[in-house]
């Protein structure tokens, strides 16, 4: 049996781990300890995430290394699956994820050396830029046929799967 | 007189002293988590993957030590996987194990607060991913594709467009994988017809299943829990020139159909190669059988 390395993420997959045995027709939100508390639930008021947060978390979720293992290939081809984008739009956007999962690995390594608030701010804005950069050479290198698309599953699909914690320290 | 002017000096001293208070930082959590999972196209693998984000308010405070976490879970709830990665991100891929139904995804991440003196985070949430496995496969029909109606485009081919069913239950939109082995008895320089590996889509709105037509033959679209399976070959040239007429060779091809990471059903497919003419031009023409094993 595996054990899990961190105790807090054992706590939330074993509170996750009740939810599955149950069928849901919809999503279901587990409360783990320590869990902070849901400002924002996506599946319920997608149009409260805002677009920024939610292509950021798109991109960073299926974009893959310029040299893909197979793993990280295999599942970057399932989710542009679900996009439904022609061969040339879907080659342009893996393109561009390439490059801003090399920004990514970059911003994170510099944060992973830093400590302190700072660093933190830091990381939060050079990850907009990068993400609003991407937006914004998408416009450029897609149809508008594949930004429709692709705007249309983070409107639908994305903001659907966030969920926003918060609360005062 | 005196009484009052302390007053006034007291709640100037108030409002002195408030205005730095207004002024402080106010630590805030603002932590987001998104999850999601897909399938592979050959319907044999789940991927769930997770991404989180601080964009918390931290004043002095400090986050570090993130780490995110993503795990899939078979129909009944039991876990097909999990992985946890330092950092915002973190991805599983699983095999399925050819049950239809409604796969999940799950994940979260954490990271430690300083103010906290202790780990902070959120997920949790279950998203469903519907999968629906065929079972069993047979074939509907086949409709011929002459080389009279490829000619004189082409001057060999052609073969069969194959109606293939799937079943039980509602199964469009599911997702079948072909693979195909075979032995080849025509003439060397005569390509092997047995080579491919394509993914089929399930049901009449899917691509490639409408009505068409192909080589010169209109075709009819396929129906529901069906799809359509082009078994052709072609050439501009004539492939057996320099044989005798009516010479013929032959290729045969094993093919398995698999879902979701199951084989579903096998076929036998035999591609007959005849050299003939048309319209006084020597042609070869071809034939295509298919017989579930």
């Amino acid at each position: 049996m595996r054990v899990s390395q961190y105790p807090y993420v054992a706590a939330f997959l074993a509170c996750q781990t009740l939810f599955a045995q149950h069928v849901h027709p919809m999503s279901t939100t587990g409360a783990g300890p320590g869990t902070l508390p849901v400002m924002v639930d996506g599946s319920k008021n997608p149009q409260s995430i805002p677009d920024a947060l939610a292509y950021s978390h798109f991109f960073t979720a299926i974009a893959a290394h310029p040299s893909p293992t197979p793993q990280e290939q295999g599942r970057q081809n399932a989710q542009l699956a679900l996009l439904q984008l022609a061969d040339a739009d879907s080659a342009a956007l893996t393109g561009l994820l390439a490059k801003f999962r090399v920004q990514l690995d970059q911003i994170e390594s510099n944060f992973a050396a830093g400590t302190g608030p700072s660093s933190l701010a830091s990381l939060q804005t050079q990850k907009s830029a990068s993400v609003a950069t991407i937006r914004a050479s998408l416009q450029q290198a897609l149809t508008p046929a594949g930004l429709n698309r692709i705007d249309q599953y983070v409107q639908t699909r994305v903001k659907t799967h966030i969920v926003i914690y918060g609360g005062k320290m | 007189m005196r009484h009052l002017r302390s007053l006034e000096v007291m709640i100037a001293a108030l409002l002195l002293s408030a205005a730095p208070l207004a002024a402080q930082c106010t630590p805030v959590f603002s932590f987001s988590v998104y999850n999601d999972g897909s399938v592979s196209a050959d319907g044999s693998t789940m991927y769930g993957y997770t991404s989180t984000e601080d964009s918390s308010t931290l004043c002095s405070c400090s986050h570090s030590g993130y780490t995110a976490v993503a795990a899939v879970y078979d129909p009944n709830g039991t876990m097909l996987g999990e992985s946890e990665q330092s950092g915002f991100s973190s991805s599983v891929s699983e095999l399925m194990d050819g049950v239809s139904g409604n796969y999940q995804s799950s994940g979260g991440g954490v990271a430690f607060c300083s103010c906290l003196n202790g780990y902070f985070g959120g997920g949790g949430t279950i998203y469903y991913v519907a999968v629906t496995c065929p079972t069993t496969i047979s074939l509907a029909g086949t409709q011929s594709l002459p080389l009279a109606n490829a000619y004189p485009s082409s001057k060999t081919g052609v073969g069969i467009m194959a109606t293939m069913q799937v079943a039980s239950g509602s199964l469009n939109g599911s997702l079948v994988t072909e693979s195909l082995t075979g032995t080849n008895s025509c003439p060397a320089g005569v390509a092997n017809a047995c080579v491919g590996g394509s993914t089929f889509t399930v049901g009449p709105g899917s691509p490639y299943n409408g009505a068409g037509t192909v080589f010169g033959t209109s075709y009819s679209g396929a129906g529901n829990n069906q799809f359509l399976d082009q078994h052709t070959f072609t050439s501009s040239g004539d492939v057996l020139s320099g044989q005798t007429s009516a010479y013929s060779c032959q290729q045969t091809c094993t093919q398995t159909y698999s879902a979701c990471g199951t084989s579903i059903g096998g076929f036998n497919l035999t591609y007959t190669f005849t050299h003939s003419s048309l319209s006084g031009t020597p042609v070869t023409s071809i034939g295509v059988t298919k017989v579930h094993q």
